[in-house]
């Protein structure tokens, strides 16, 4: 099922949660909309499902202006954050409550709670069906809440924040199964959540909110490599904004107006004295502190009265250091045409297909 | 002995002597009497005996029954319409039906009696108001306020907006995305009552229950007030004319032992549906 929504705009006294959203959520994609708090993602979601109505704007299903339909005629379902599973009802019973409400005959009914608790690969658990919520792993729980939305077989799925009661471990597990799960399936998906690299590594189509509004869409892989946007650059992946400007030579001038943005992993430290590498733009800094966070060390950076954050396979004692970072990575949202220009000039030469250099 | 020991003795001692009024109180106005009305109903004439409960089961053993049957019947029909007016609260919020609700709480329950004594009386209110419709002939004697149901109804009246504000509280104790889960697979406001809302406050609903049977069990002013003087009564009615017109105080209090049990019974049910 596509998805359309057009001017969306809803208002909870004086907060706009939605400003104006107008977006297309492709027919078999799992799009993922992430956001800060507040940003508006969640009242998207229950716009979609049918729970909030808009002040203003349209939702379209399949062509079909579906805006001021209940939430049971939109052929969705919705997975919540914390599951919403009935606690005084057996597994079995939960997912096989839209089942009945559709007044399907009992052998039908068994058949396709089986059937949703075996897409979630929950039927090798041993009398999983009779057990309630409470029995169960919040993982587990998080499956029982996914077959009971598929066990209906929506033509669309709405996860509102799916993952975010899981520890760490458990999450990125599931994160996996619910990608191949709307892979098997093919339901068109629209998948709510805060946190980047969940949207990141899920998603087909990546949608960044902003106050009430889309500030960005495309493939993941677009956006977070080509953000059109300060906010998009500073909310996707260990971003970091240092003021000021590039001057000839490459050499980061501290500026006030200025604002140059660059990732963690794209920043190289290189002993003080260094000569700076060709292609890039440097300043001199002190390392403060080094972090060991697993994959990666994270050196703190000293320039200025900024802290820069720079990843690394290697720990980095404290001191002098000369902070480089290919040109070609760095964004320049600071509308300073002459610095722009001399990050470009010195990119001319690599692949414009890694370039990030965006104008506002 | 560590500073937060001592600091938690202390403060234990605190509420010792903060609640020990209150359960003073309680054991000189309900536990004392409790006891010696315990020990009053065994004897008679100065001997320990059973005589009292033969009189009881003699006298008043329909009155037991009938007491059960109006309470039970009062309960059913408070909860059978408390339970939805509460779900269509919650689920639909309307403020002056809900402060409307409330109304009867305010209303003492001798105002409530002779309220419907009024009413339902044979040529009261409604019978006025029906036939000046033409749904009963002219001067027709209704016969509602005479009987049980006539104080079934009352008793249900008065109870409902205890009843409703119980309910109400635990239903909005229901988280919302409950009843939205339910609500997108299609479920009507009444599923929604009943297969999530009830189920989901099933201890509050039980504690409610207790609270109105036992309330029902020890009406007397309702009853009394429309009482026509003959036929079965409510227990406490009994208790009221054996103590204090007959000074019976052994047969009284074996009244009083037995409506004891009986609302012990709803109070064991209870323990038991919240232990489970």
């Amino acid at each position: 099922m596509e998805v359309r929504v057009e001017k969306l705009e809803k208002r909870f006294g004086r907060v706009a949660a939605l400003a104006g959203v107008t977006h297309t959520f492709p027919k078999g994609a799992l799009t993922a909309v992430v956001g800060p708090s507040g940003c508006g993602k969640t009242t998207l979601l229950r716009v979609l499902a049918g729970f909030v109505r808009p002040d203003q704007g349209r939702v379209w299903m399949d062509g079909r202006d579906v805006t001021d339909f209940p939430p049971q005629a939109r052929d969705c379902a919705l997975v919540f954050q914390n599951y919403a599973l009935w606690p005084h009802m057996t597994v079995f019973d939960n997912v096989a409550f839209g089942l009945r409400l559709r007044r399907l005959p009992s052998h039908e009914v068994r058949d396709r709670v089986r059937e949703a608790l075996a897409l979630v690969e929950l039927d090798r658990v041993p009398g999983i069906e009779s057990r309630r919520p409470r029995e169960l792993s919040g993982g587990q729980q998080q499956r029982v809440a996914l077959a009971r939305a598929i066990a209906v077989r929506p033509r669309l799925l709405l996860l509102d924040e799916p993952l975010s009661n899981l520890d760490a471990k458990v999450r990125h597990r599931v994160r996996v199964e619910i990608r191949a799960l709307q892979r098997r399936t093919g339901i068109t998906t629209v998948y709510v959540t805060h946190d980047q690299e969940e949207a990141l590594s899920i998603a087909d189509v990546l949608v960044v909110m902003e106050g009430g509004r889309v500030v960005q869409a495309g493939r993941p892989e677009d956006v977070y490599a080509r953000p059109r946007d300060p906010f998009v650059a500073e909310f996707l992946g260990s971003t970091n904004v240092l003021p000021g400007t590039v001057a000839e030579g490459g050499r980061i001038q501290p500026r006030e107006r200025g604002r140059l943005l660059f990732r963690a992993e794209d920043v190289a430290l290189l002993p003080a004295g260094s000569p700076p590498p060709a292609g890039a733009v440097w300043t001199p800094g002190e390392v403060v502190d080094c972090l060991f966070l697993g994959a990666v060390y994270r050196a703190y950076v000293r320039v200025g009265d900024t802290m820069v954050m720079a990843d690394g396979r290697e720990p980095v004692r404290p001191g002098q250091v000369l902070l480089a970072v290919p040109k070609s990575r760095v964004m320049d949202f600071s509308g300073d045409e002459a610095g722009a220009d001399l990050i470009e000039s010195a990119a001319a030469g690599e692949d414009r297909r890694t370039r990030t250099r965006t104008r506002t | 002995m560590s500073l937060a020991t001592e600091a938690h003795r202390w403060e234990r001692w605190a509420w010792v002597l903060a609640t020990l009024p209150a359960v003073a109180v309680l054991g000189v106005a309900f536990g004392l009497p409790l006891l010696q009305s315990l020990v009053a109903s065994f004897v008679r004439e100065g001997r320990v005996t059973l005589e009292n409960y033969a009189i009881v089961a003699r006298l008043y053993g329909r009155d037991v029954l009938y007491t059960l049957g109006v309470a039970g019947a009062g309960v059913t029909l408070t909860f059978g319409a408390g339970i939805h007016l509460a779900g269509y609260l919650r689920l639909r919020a309307w403020p002056w039906v809900e402060f409307l609700l409330k109304v009867p709480l305010f209303v003492p329950f001798v105002v409530t009696g002779h309220a419907m004594r009024v009413f339902l009386q044979p040529s009261g209110t409604l019978a006025l108001a029906l036939s000046a419709v033409g749904l009963v002939p002219s001067g027709a004697r209704l016969g509602i306020g005479e009987g049980w149901l006539g104080l079934v109804l009352a008793l249900t009246w008065k109870h409902l907006a205890l009843v409703v504000l119980l309910l109400v509280g635990a239903f909005r104790g229901v988280d919302d995305s409950y009843l939205e889960a339910a609500q997108g697979f299609g479920a009507g406001i009444l599923r929604q009552i009943w297969a999530v809302l009830v189920p989901m406050s099933a201890t509050s609903l039980a504690l409610a229950t207790v609270l109105t049977l036992t309330s029902m069990l020890a009406s007397f002013s309702i009853p009394l007030l429309m009482s026509r003087g003959s036929g079965p009564q409510m227990l406490m009615v009994d208790l009221y004319y054996r103590f204090g017109q007959h000074g019976d105080f052994g047969v009284a209090s074996a009244l009083g032992v037995v409506s004891y049990v009986m609302a012990s019974g709803a109070v064991y049910a209870y323990l038991r549906s919240v232990a489970r």
